[in-house]
Parts: structure tokens; sequence; C-alpha cells
């Protein structure tokens, strides 16, 4: 394991995940993309399509720390942050950290929980560090929030602001698995069965290595143009109430660079920014009026894209 | 601020395309001064080389609004103190407008206020002209805004930042229409314009303008009306001599276009016969049967107020397709309506010394009047032209009499004829003919004063013969041996004389194409192409005669043929091609600004792919189009995979590739443009088919 280069271990974690999630090919590369860019993922659909299972399954994959957060209404921010206990032996307060302190940290069903506690993720995800008492720890490295959420249950659940939204990077959907897929799921699993012991394949050192290699992928001048031609489109959509913030167009940036790495390439193609314009642009377009569902978020992305002339 | 958005290049093009269009519009159909005209030029000619250097224009920005004021300035003296047309003014204002949205485009705004101004001058022009310059000129003007309007619209929408290609026509379909419409718009408006009479919109615009009315030919002509149109240099006619008589001088013809038989109160006046059409078969009209005519002239007048036209000598016929011909029988022929547009007739007329042969009419009695209550001339011609001799001699004697102690002045004529007879000796041609011709009665000889042009330029150019308003002159026609013989008492100009117009090379080329123009284009005649005709034929057969191809024989005519219009149309095609082919290029593709153009080969296969239909969409990559054309070829998917690797690579990759995967890139991109021309597009299988009919 020492000798191989980072991308080998990339695609050997690919695989990895890839045998957990059966059928979800796209799902997973854009996930793992997003975790070695450094992008939180927000992940969304109905009950029992694997939401957990690739978020599990990402964490296992590398041998760092892995907290999980189950979100209710009656979660306070230092369930998540952590509190000051006071040490008997040594008379003074010390800091007893949260779940957050771990390299990737789950946080299941996040819309259940009331703005409190999800405003405490709003600076961990972003500064990657947290305040508690006037005091700022900072979060392990690498460090990568993976939240579910399930769009369909709208009873006592708080929908994530926009502000908070814009914090993820990836918003993926797991639609169910295709027919041959669902029949080896069926054929192969029981209620009981668990799918989440994957060898660990990557140490948290090298996960940073990943990064830096990522951030050498180069992007030509006429990708990013392409790339903030596609931004700007989507706020002078006529149906658009709000628009793709600078934030999005970086992490769509990033997130084509890892897909590119993934795919083995050091260089970005318009391909990539076309596969990862949806995911991380969905999220962050707010259409006008009734339509307010991603469905519409993503016809108008769409149309966006096939509208926007790529570079040739 | 002022910063210059990064503009497609066909668009600015299109724009100055268009531009000029107006501006040749105005040079031709009206009269705007030359001056501002170069001035114009000069300032399309600056956006040109502006748009080529990389110059900043922050600077030059600031200039904007003083150039239009300079302009405003200009016009409204060209208005007051110049032209005095107000048409040219307005044209002049729009120009400088024009020059600085030009010069210092800042968007796509000041694009569609080019279009807009282009447009206002295109209909003002319009307005002016006929029927066919009019149907031809909406054909060009159209076309080329079109052409604007649609890169126009691009541009706003790269402003706006909204993916540009709302309409995603492909450009060979756009450009068939585009030239289709343009050509059956023409056709229409043409045969629309042919067969129902000209739109007078000329008559509405000379009301803005100030009287044209040219001096001379009203009804009296008195001793102060030459001296402002010596200063005029504007064109009054054309003429072209296609068939001269040998040893013709243009230069020396008199032009006439009217005759003054009456003298009373100081004036001398036309005589009072009413008008009567000539007689006329067809084109012809018969002036004068007794002339025996030896040359031929082709006569292009430019519009006037006065209905007068004008002829050389003894004018035998007149050949023209307007209307009846006046005349009152004493030489003054005219129209019978005051105000004509460009007209073009051609006469044949007899030369100045046509022999006289039997028995003609007489001189008519009006001219032999002498006036009453001016013996003391009676006296003077008596004595200067002596008593023996024939008509002739004693006419000659008279002439004579002017060329010693007269002297020909603009500035300090005698105010009567009497004083310039007797007295002061100093005048001008008025004084002259008019002095001549009361002599001549006073000697017994019938004669009469003539007006109109003496000679003009000779335009080297388009052999023709210019003749200008300051060429005016008057003269003397006396009746001598049974003819009217032209006298003039006038000391010719010299070379150096003020009025005499010397026009450059370019000047004259620029006359020249207007009097093409005016020409073929504003008053093409039936005559005129079937005397094209007639030429193309017999110089095509001396052509044919002069080059003998050996082998040539032996090719029948209808082989010939054959040849030349598969010749014509190869060439046709490929002129086509080339012209669809470099729109497509100029379109960019998406144009990538760091990016180097895409080299020929990739460029090749996009246009392969577009045109087999395989791009569904303009956000398409490349790669999903490739891909999309290699589904139904599994054979080529080893080779479109290879060469997307080298092909992104080579575009999108750090560095660009070495040469010999370029090589490599450019053969398969070639290999893969050739195999998915030649794939059929793509069916869907049969039972696929069968499905949506039976559902």
């Amino acid at each position: 394991m020492e000798g191989k280069s980072p991308i080998d271990l990339l695609s050997s974690f690919r695989a990895n995940v890839g045998t957990v999630l059966l059928g979800k090919r796209e799902a997973v590369d854009l996930a793992i993309a997003s975790f070695i860019a450094g992008g939180h993922v927000l992940l969304e659909d109905v009950p029992g399509t694997g939401k957990t299972t690739l978020a599990r399954a990402l964490s296992s994959g590398i041998s760092g720390t892995f907290r999980r957060i189950q979100f209710t209404s009656d979660l306070l921010p230092q369930d998540i942050l952590g509190v000051h206990v006071l040490d008997a032996d040594r008379r003074s307060f010390v800091f007893s950290p949260g779940p957050l302190f771990a390299n990737v940290v789950l946080a299941d069903e996040i819309n259940r929980s009331n703005p409190r506690a999800q405003s405490a993720l709003l600076e961990a995800m972003s500064e990657r560090q947290v305040t508690v008492d006037n005091r700022t720890y900072p979060l392990p490295e690498p460090f990568l929030v993976i939240a579910t959420q399930n769009p369909y249950e709208q009873h006592g659940t708080y929908p994530l602001p926009e502000s908070q939204l814009d914090r993820f990077n990836l918003r993926l959907r797991l639609s169910y698995p295709d027919r041959d897929s669902e029949l080896r799921l069926i054929r192969e699993n029981n209620l009981l069965t668990m799918r989440d012991g994957i060898p660990a394949a990557l140490r948290p050192e090298q996960v940073r290595a990943l990064r830096e290699e990522v951030d050498r992928v180069t992007v030509r001048d006429a990708v990013v143009d392409y790339i903030q031609r596609i931004a700007s489109a989507t706020r002078t959509h006529p149906a658009v109430r709000l628009g793709a913030s600078p934030r999005g167009a970086i992490g769509l940036k990033g997130t084509s660079q890892a897909l590119a790495l993934l795919d083995g390439r050091d260089h970005v193609t318009p391909g990539d920014v076309r596969r990862a314009a949806v995911p991380v642009l969905c999220h962050r377009v707010f259409p006008k009026g009734d339509a307010a569902g991603s469905e519409a978020a993503q016809a108008i992305l769409e149309e966006v894209l096939s509208a926007v002339p790529p570079p040739l | 601020m002022t910063r210059r958005p990064p503009v497609r290049e066909f668009l600015w093009w299109s724009l100055r395309a268009h531009w000029a269009l107006a501006l040749a519009l105005l040079a031709i159909f009206t009269d705007a001064a030359r001056w501002a005209l170069v001035l114009a030029i000069c300032a399309w000619a600056g956006g040109v080389v502006m748009d080529r250097a990389p110059t900043r224009r922050t600077s030059l920005a600031r200039l904007g609004s003083p150039v239009v004021a300079l302009f405003f300035a200009f016009a409204m003296a060209d208005l007051l103190f110049g032209s005095g047309d107000l048409l040219s003014s307005v044209a002049l204002l729009l120009l400088g407008v024009q020059s600085v949205k030009l010069l210092l485009p800042k968007g796509s705004r000041d694009g569609w206020q080019l279009c807009a101004i282009a447009l206002l001058e295109f209909l003002a022009a319009a307005a002016g002209t006929d029927a066919l310059s009019f149907a031809l000129f909406a054909f060009l003007f159209f076309v080329a805004s079109a052409g604007a309007m649609g890169a126009l619209h691009a541009q706003e929408a790269e402003e706006a930042g909204r993916p540009a290609g709302g309409y995603a026509v492909p450009a060979g379909t756009a450009a068939a229409v585009l030239l289709f419409a343009g050509i059956a718009g023409f056709l229409v408006s043409a045969v629309l314009f042919a067969v129902t009479p000209r739109l007078e919109f000329r008559r509405v615009l000379e009301r803005f303008r100030r009287a044209q009315g040219v001096v001379g030919f009203s009804d009296t002509i008195s001793l102060r009306e030459v001296t402002g149109g010596k200063m005029d240099r504007r064109v009054v006619a054309r003429v072209e001599f296609p068939e001269p008589r040998p040893g013709l001088s243009p230069a020396n013809l008199y032009l006439r276009g009217a005759v003054y038989s009456r003298y009373e109160d100081g004036a001398w006046r036309r005589g009072g016969a009413t008008p009567l059409p000539v007689a006329r078969a067809g084109f012809q009209h018969m002036v004068e049967e007794a002339a025996f005519p030896d040359s031929t002239a082709d006569i292009t007048l430019e519009p006037a107020d006065h209905p007068a036209l004008f002829t050389y000598g003894q004018t035998a016929t007149i050949e023209s397709g307007f209307g009846p011909i006046l005349s009152d029988g004493n030489g003054n022929l005219s129209l019978p309506h005051a105000g004509h547009p460009t007209l073009r007739y051609r006469i044949r007329f007899a030369g100045v010394h046509p022999p006289a042969k039997g028995t003609v009419r007489g001189p008519g009695a009006g001219n032999a009047v002498f006036p009453a209550g001016h013996e003391e001339i009676r006296d003077l011609a008596v004595k200067v032209a002596g008593a023996d001799g024939s008509d002739g001699e004693r006419a000659e004697r008279i002439v004579r009499f002017f060329g010693s102690g007269f002297r020909y002045t603009l500035s300090d004529p005698a105010p009567s004829i009497r004083e310039f007879l007797f007295r002061k000796r100093a005048g001008y041609c008025e004084h002259y003919a008019a002095g001549l011709s009361l002599l001549l009665r006073g000697a017994g000889i019938p004669s009469r004063v003539a007006a109109g042009y003496l000679g003009g330029e000779w335009n080297e150019v388009g052999k023709y013969l210019i003749v200008r308003q300051s060429d005016a002159h008057a003269w003397v026609e006396a009746w001598i041996g049974g003819r009217w013989v032209t006298l003039d008492a006038t000391p010719p100009p010299a070379d150096s004389s003020p009025f005499r117009t010397r026009t450059g090379i370019l000047g004259l080329y620029a006359d020249w194409l207007r009097h093409r123009w005016d020409k073929y284009v504003v008053n093409y005649s039936m005559r005129m192409q079937a005397d094209a005709v007639k030429g193309g034929v017999r110089t095509v057969r001396r052509a044919g005669e002069a080059f003998r191809f050996p082998g040539w024989e032996g090719i029948g005519g209808a082989g010939r043929g054959a040849a030349a219009v598969l010749f014509l149309a190869a060439t046709g095609f490929c002129m086509f091609y080339r012209f669809l082919r470099k729109r497509r290029e100029s379109r960019g593709e998406g144009s990538p600004f760091d990016l180097p153009k895409l080299p020929g080969p990739y460029a090749r296969l996009v246009r392969r792919l577009d045109r087999n239909r395989f791009r569904r969409n303009p956000g398409e990559t490349l790669q999903d189009t490739l891909i999309a054309a290699v589904r139904s070829r599994p054979d080529l998917s080893e080779d479109a995979a290879r060469f997307l690797r080298l092909y992104h690579r080579d575009r999108f990759g750090p560095a660009p590739l070495a040469s010999e995967s370029r090589e490599e890139a450019f053969r398969l991109a070639d290999r893969l443009g050739r195999s998915i021309s030649d794939t059929p597009r793509h069916q869907p299988p049969m039972d696929q088919q069968w499905g949506t009919l039976f559902p």
C-alpha cells in the first residue's frame, strides 16, 4: 500500500465503494470526487435507497475517524460541537469534543433537526473550525460532512436555508437501482446484512496528498470561461429567482478537476464540467414561484447546459 | 467604462458594410458635399485601423461628443450658407453621429443605433430615387441589415450573459433563405415598379430644396442672369458621342436649351408661338425633317426644374422613352411639364456646317424684326457691316467688330446694351450675344439669341463630356445662306479662366461611376438592353474569330455550350461553398478566448458531425457528439476513444501535443469524419419502427 501512487489508491478506493453500492457508479464517482476535492456532500432521496450506505462506505474507505450524528428535532448545538466540562483533577474546564471532531461526519436526516443545530454545522463546514464559549478549536484534516435528507417527508422538518445549502458542494440523488442491480441486491441481502465493512484504502495524509493532486489538474482558461458562462447563465435564466453563487462555480471547477483525476487525466475537459454541473449547481439554483422543487432546478440546469456552447 | 467589449469580428464588419452602403446611397442619390463624404470615409478607415490595432480608447472616447458637435456645426453651416439643402445637411449630421458610433462603439446598443441611422438614411435616399435603383438597393440593404441584426442579436445576448443563439439555424440555410428572400424581393419590386408609374417621391423632396432653376431657360433672358450660374460647379448633363462625325470636337459644341427672338425692354424673350408636340414614331421624335444628321449624342440630363430639352446643332431626331416633346417651331424644345428627374435621350444632329440643300423654310418673321427705338444701333450696324458683300461677309465683319475694343468681364459689366456697344464696352457672353444679334438685325440679317452650354470637360476615363452649370453660355444664330449659322462674338475663355473646370483623375473616375449608374441603373431601357445584347454577341463573335484553338473546331456548338455551363456552375458552386465555409468558420464555434483557433482537421470533424445532424443542441461537447455518432458504428468506437484522448490532451491539457501525436490525432479525426459522413443517418431498428406504427 505504501508504494502505490495516489491515483492507484484512488481507483482501489473507488472500486471498494462500488462493490457496496451496486449500480450507482455515477453517484459514487461524484461523491468520491467531491470528497477528494474537499467538498461536503448532501445526499437526498427517499429512504432505503442507500444514502447511509454510501456515506458509511465513503467514510470507512479511509482509515480516519468516523462519526455519525442522527439529527432530531431536539438536538442541541453542543450535542454536535462538544462542551467544556469541569476536570475535577485539574480544577479547570476542559473541552470535551463533540461528534463533529472526526474525519468524516455523517449527518443523518439533517432536515429533521431545528435550525439551531443546523447552523452549528455552518461554521464547521466552511471554516473547518469550531467555536465554543469564545474558544476556537480546529477540526481534523481531512474533514468531510456527508448529510442525508429525505425530501418527501415534509412533516415536522426544517428545510435547509439557502445559505446552508450553498455550503454543500454537491447534492446527489440516489434514485432506485436499475433492475439488474436490484435483483442482485434482493438475492444477496437480508435485513441483517451490513455492507459497511469495506477495507480502508486511504489514510488521512494520503487524502491530503490526493487533494494536492486534484489542485494540480490543469484547467485551461477556456474551461474556466465555460464554467463562468454556465454560472452566469443560471443567474440570468428567466425562471430563476436566485442563481448559482461564485462558490458554486469554484466548487464546479474543483469537482471537475477531481472527476478528471478519477478518470486518470491531468486536465479538465468540458465533458467533466458538464458531468459535474447538475449535482454541483442544482441545489444552488432556486426557481421562481411554485416550481421550487429540485426537479425544476434540474430542468433549468439542463436547459442551461444545452444552450451554453462548450469550448471545442 | 468605455472599454470596448470583445466584439465578434463579423458583427463589426457587417455593420461597417452597412454603414458604407448607406454612405454610397447618400453619395449617389443626394448631393451631400464631397468633403463630408471624404471625412466620413476617413472616419470609416480610422475605425477599421483602430479595430485592427490594440489602441486604448479611453482618451479618444472623450472626443466623442465634440466630434458630434463639430459635425452638427458643419451641417448647420452647410444648410445656412452652403448648399442650403436640408437633406444633405441632415445626412451630414447623421454621418457625424455614425462616425462617432463606429469609431468608439461601446456595445451592441451602438450597433443598433447604427442600424437605425443607416435605415433612416436609406429611406431618405430611396425617397429621392426611382424604381430600379430602389429595388436594387432594397435588396442589398436588407441582406446587409439582416446579417447585422443577427450578429447584433448574438452580441446583445453575449453582453447580457444569456446563452447566445436563441434560434439555432444552420448557417447554410440562413444564407440560402436570405439570398432567396433578397432576390425574390428584388424581382417583385422591380416588376412592380416596372408596371406601375414611377413613384414621384422626388417631387415631395424637391419641396424642401431651393429652386434649382437653371439660368436662362425661362421665357426671358436679361443681362443679369449668367453671373450666378458661372460660379456653380453642378453637373447639368453628361454627353456621350457614340457615332461622331470625324473631326467633331465636343469641347466646341454648343448645347442649346433655349432660343430667344424678341427683344423688348432690354431683355430677350421667346417667340410667342404656342409649343406643339412634334411628330413621333415609337421612340423617335422627328424634330427637323430638313436636317441631314451626321453625328449621334447620348445626353443624360441631371434633374432640373425647367422643361427645356438640350440639343446640338440641327437636330433631326430625338430618341427617348419619355412622352411628347413640344416644339415652338423656332428651335425651342421642351417637355410638357416643368421639372424632371434624370433624363436620358439620344439625338441625331447635323454638325456645325451642314450643307444647305434645296429650299428650306424661312427664318421666321420674328427673327428679322429690329426693335424700335434703337436707331443708333442700326446706324452702327450699317457702319460696321458695310453695304457690299454677301450676308456671310457682312456678318463676319460684325463679329470681328467685337474682337477689338471690347473687354470680357463678369465683375464690372455694362448695365445695358447701349452702354455696352457705345461706351463701356465691357460685359460677358450675354452682352456679346445681345449686341451681336441686334447689330445683325440692324444690318438686315435675321438672327436670334440662343442660350445653353458651350463645350464642357471631356472625361477621358469614360469618353464623355461633362457639362457643368459654369459652362453656361449665350450666343447668336444667324440666318445666312438659307440656314441657321452659329455665331459667337464672345472671346473664348483662356485656359486659366476660373470657370474652366479641371477635375482630378479620382474625380473623373467618381464621375464616371456616377454616369454608369445613371446610365445603366437609373435610366436603363429596352433599347439599351438590346444594344448591350447586340454588342455582347458581336464581341463574342469577334473574340471567337480572334482565338482559334487547335481541336476547338471539332467540338460542336452544343458541346461548347455545355462546357461553358458546367464551368459556370462549378465556379458558382465553389464560390458558394467557400462562402458557407467562411461563414461557419467566422462563427467561431464557441470561440474560447485563450485557445488557439480550432485546427483544420478538428474543425472538419466538427463540421461533418454537424452536417450529419449528430449535434442535438449547442451545449453538446465534441465528446458527446462523437459518441452519439459512433453508436451506430461499433467498429469506430476504438478510434473514437483514442482520438478523444488525444484531442482532449491537445486542446485542454497542460501543454499541446507533440507533433507525432498531433499528426495521429489529425489522422484519426480525418478518418472518423470521413467514416461518419459515409454512414447513413442512424435508423431505429425495425421492431421499434413497427412499435410506433402499431402502438
